[in-house]
């Protein structure tokens, strides 16, 4: 296998100019470069990596990161500012699925169209037109205008391009939920398959994806690589700031006012995370929650590992007088399904009354957190003044916290229990009658 | 892997332009891209009377239709004459008038669809890596087809008017030839800066019309008082219409000095006009 790296980025930087207004755009033409009218925006900055042969490479990262601004530059889709990239081979794009097809043609001949644009030798394609037709699965329509196509068959076309044109270099964003779930396995499947032999650049926020199918993840952040290795020990440390919080680049989420960390007991309200005020709220706001925190095992915020004791803390402070607090959480999945829940008044557990200005940590010891499928769960939290049946809400958070649940196992539905024995008995004699 | 191993480097500054000085690389970067061009082509013709019942007939309808309109406006309403004796004049008029307009729309055509060539394709621009260069071509291409049937009526009509069809006319493709070059070099310029200046697509079609009405379309040259004829020969337009007429209708050579005079300007203004295409092509994207 040969060493030499088939991508080389050099100092990679974008920028992108932003004009206040657009009259400001034709000023920086007149003035040229010698008075500046606009903001410099860096959608990425002094990015340097090198990928050899046969590495599937995640990039990861939060929104806005930079990646796809990455895959682009990659995909000569856009030029850098500065540095510059080296790139062996050819590379086939599963990115803008479909954005190069004339709505006009036919697909047949937006296959070699797309080909062309590509560079690939029209007898090479001809070789290639069985194999991409059958795995479009289009039937007749491919001697339509494909501006009569589905959205679905659109994609399934221009993703059996992309696919077979034996491309060097794959590179594969996230949004690939394309066409239906037996399309979508048969894209999964034929991406693993390249996995094997050629280099990939796969884009995911899904760390169990990555994990799975990378053998190197880079993670950038603000546009510059914040991590670059092995992918547990990438995906982890991305995981622990994305759940933790720590360190937000400037700018990038508005930090709340009151964080609680200037308040209380510093220890006691470690790895707490301020309510964003974005988040759907009601309550007479006679008591405030003001942040929370899941945590178990190791500690990371935000993670919770099935099977293992975990803590879910509200911080509230009373603006009144609250003469019978109940407070409680309700983890919801992405569907919005409520999964768990509970309150102090369902545990019988009589809060003493709360007095105004005072700060309080209530936590919920769960002994044993359940088996979810890997995924993002949100938490909603509330206080309430009464009763379980006869209340009013002082505060209701809804989705006050993305929590990260790491299975120990793959569930079969919604969710298990941790753990499950299995025994095999034969019965002597066939059948029991 | 089965096919050869390219590498390309990706530096800020883009595709270097210089070589594209020299025509011969000009020609052989479009005819890299032969593949993309014969399909949008075949489109561009296909899909400009599609889902018309008479489908590619208008091509052959709609200029014979012209025809009439200006014969009669300009013959028999203004009664303007070519010259030509006789009682046969009116039809040969029309003739005439026929032959300017098929080569004038060759490039009007292109010209008038320049502007929006890159504005009205973004995908192309931002979100795949697409030879924008073969937009401008394609729509040459088509006008030059539409030109080819035009030509087939006309050849027919001359046979049915003077009962025979000069040999010259096979040297047209002589006369057109340049005629392409310059108004692709035209388009090149038009449609980059139709990207950062909307208004040149309005400008574009003023300037197209008042250059339809400005060479010897509806009128023959020597119609024209003897002092103003420099101003003709300063009009790429009017020598190609001019000698184009010489060669199909009249059945006499082009004015060969002219005629090399204008291909080596029409080649300079196809290689200004791409160099500033490919230079600005950078920049479409940050626009767009």
């Amino acid at each position: 296998m040969n060493r030499d790296p088939v991508i080389l980025g050099t100092g990679l930087g974008k920028c992108y100019p932003i004009y206040q207004a657009p009259v400001d755009r034709l000023k920086q033409s007149f003035w040229r470069r010698r008075k500046v009218f606009y903001r410099e925006f860096w959608a990425l900055r002094d990015v340097s990596f090198g990928i050899r042969k046969g590495e599937t490479v995640g990039l990861v990262g939060s929104n806005g990161s930079g990646k796809s601004t990455l895959l682009q530059l990659i995909s000569g889709v856009l030029r850098p500012t500065e540095g510059n990239l080296r790139i062996r081979g050819r590379v086939s794009a599963l990115l803008e699925l479909g954005a190069g097809f004339n709505p006009d043609c036919t697909g047949r001949e937006n296959v070699f169209m797309n080909g062309a644009i590509m560079g690939i030798p029209q007898q090479e394609i001809e070789k290639r037109y069985d194999d991409i037709l059958r795995f479009a699965d289009i039937g007749p329509f491919i001697d339509q205008p494909v501006k009569t196509y589905s959205s679905g068959m659109y994609v399934r076309l221009a993703f059996a391009v992309a696919v077979h044109v034996s491309p060097d270099i794959l590179l594969v964003d996230e949004a690939l939920a394309v066409g239906d779930l037996r399309f979508q396995q048969k894209c999964i499947a034929r991406i693993r398959e390249f996995c094997e032999k050629g280099t990939v650049i796969f884009v995911s926020h899904d760390p169990t994806v990555v994990r799975e199918l990378c053998s190197r993840v880079i993670w950038l952040e603000g546009g510059r690589i914040r991590g670059d290795g092995p992918p547990r020990e990438v995906v982890d440390r991305y995981l622990a700031y994305m759940y933790e919080g720590e360190k937000e680049p400037a700018g990038a989420r508005p930090q709340d006012a009151a964080g609680p960390g200037e308040e209380g007991p510093e220890d006691l309200l470690r790895g707490f995370l301020p309510v964003d005020s974005a988040c759907r709220q009601f309550g007479d706001r006679r008591a405030v929650i003001e942040a929370v925190r899941v945590r178990s095992r190791n500690g990371t915020a935000g993670v919770v590992y099935s099977g293992d004791p975990c803590e879910i803390s509200l911080y509230f402070r009373a603006l009144e007088n609250v003469d019978r607090p109940v407070a409680g959480f309700v983890v919801r999945d992405r569907l919005g399904r409520e999964l768990l829940a509970d309150n102090t008044a369902l545990l019988k557990k009589e809060l003493p009354p709360l007095s105004k200005g005072g700060g309080y940590v209530l936590t919920f010891h769960l002994d044993s957190w359940p088996n979810l499928r890997e995924e993002e769960y949100s938490l909603t939290a509330a206080v309430a003044d009464g009763s379980l049946t006869d209340h009013v809400q002082c505060h209701y958070v809804h989705d006050a916290l993305v929590i990260r649940s790491v299975p120990v196992r793959m569930p079969g539905a919604i969710l298990s229990v941790t753990k499950t024995e299995i025994s095999l008995g034969k019965v002597e004699g066939g059948h029991a009658s | 892997m089965e096919h050869e191993e390219t590498i390309q480097t990706i530096t800020p500054a883009g595709t270097p332009v210089v070589p594209f000085l020299n025509p011969v690389r000009l020609f052989l970067h479009l005819w890299g891209f032969r593949e993309i061009i014969r399909p949008m082509t075949r489109r561009e013709i296909a899909g400009r009377y599609r889902g018309s019942w008479l489908g590619v007939g208008w091509s052959f309808l709609q200029p014979l239709l012209m025809l009439c309109v200006y014969t009669f406006v300009f013959s028999v309403v203004f009664e303007i004459r070519w010259g030509m004796s006789g009682e046969e004049s009116r039809s040969a008029f029309a003739i005439a008038l026929f032959m300017g307009l098929i080569s004038f729309s060759i490039f009007s055509e292109t010209v008038n669809a320049a502007p929006s060539a890159v504005l009205s394709n973004p995908n192309l621009v931002k979100r795949v890596v697409f030879p924008l260069e073969v937009l401008p071509l394609v729509r040459l291409l088509g006008s030059f087809v539409q030109a080819f049937f035009s030509l087939a009526v006309l050849v027919l009509a001359m046979i049915a008017v003077f009962g025979t069809v000069p040999w010259t006319i096979l040297l047209l493709p002589l006369v057109w030839l340049p005629l392409g070059l310059f108004t692709l070099g035209i388009a090149y310029f038009l449609a980059a800066i139709g990207v950062f200046i909307r208004d040149t697509g309005a400008l574009t079609s003023i300037f197209t019309t008042m250059l339809l009405f400005l060479s010897p379309i509806f009128y023959p040259l020597r119609a024209v008082p003897e002092r103003f004829h420099f101003l003709y020969r300063l009009n790429p337009i009017a020598v190609f219409v001019e000698e184009a007429r010489k060669v199909a209708l009249w059945g006499a050579f082009p004015d060969w000095g002219w005629l090399f005079a204008a291909a080596v300007f029409s080649l300079a203004v196809l290689i200004f006009g791409f160099l500033w295409f490919m230079k600005s092509k950078n920049a479409f994207a940050d626009v767009l």
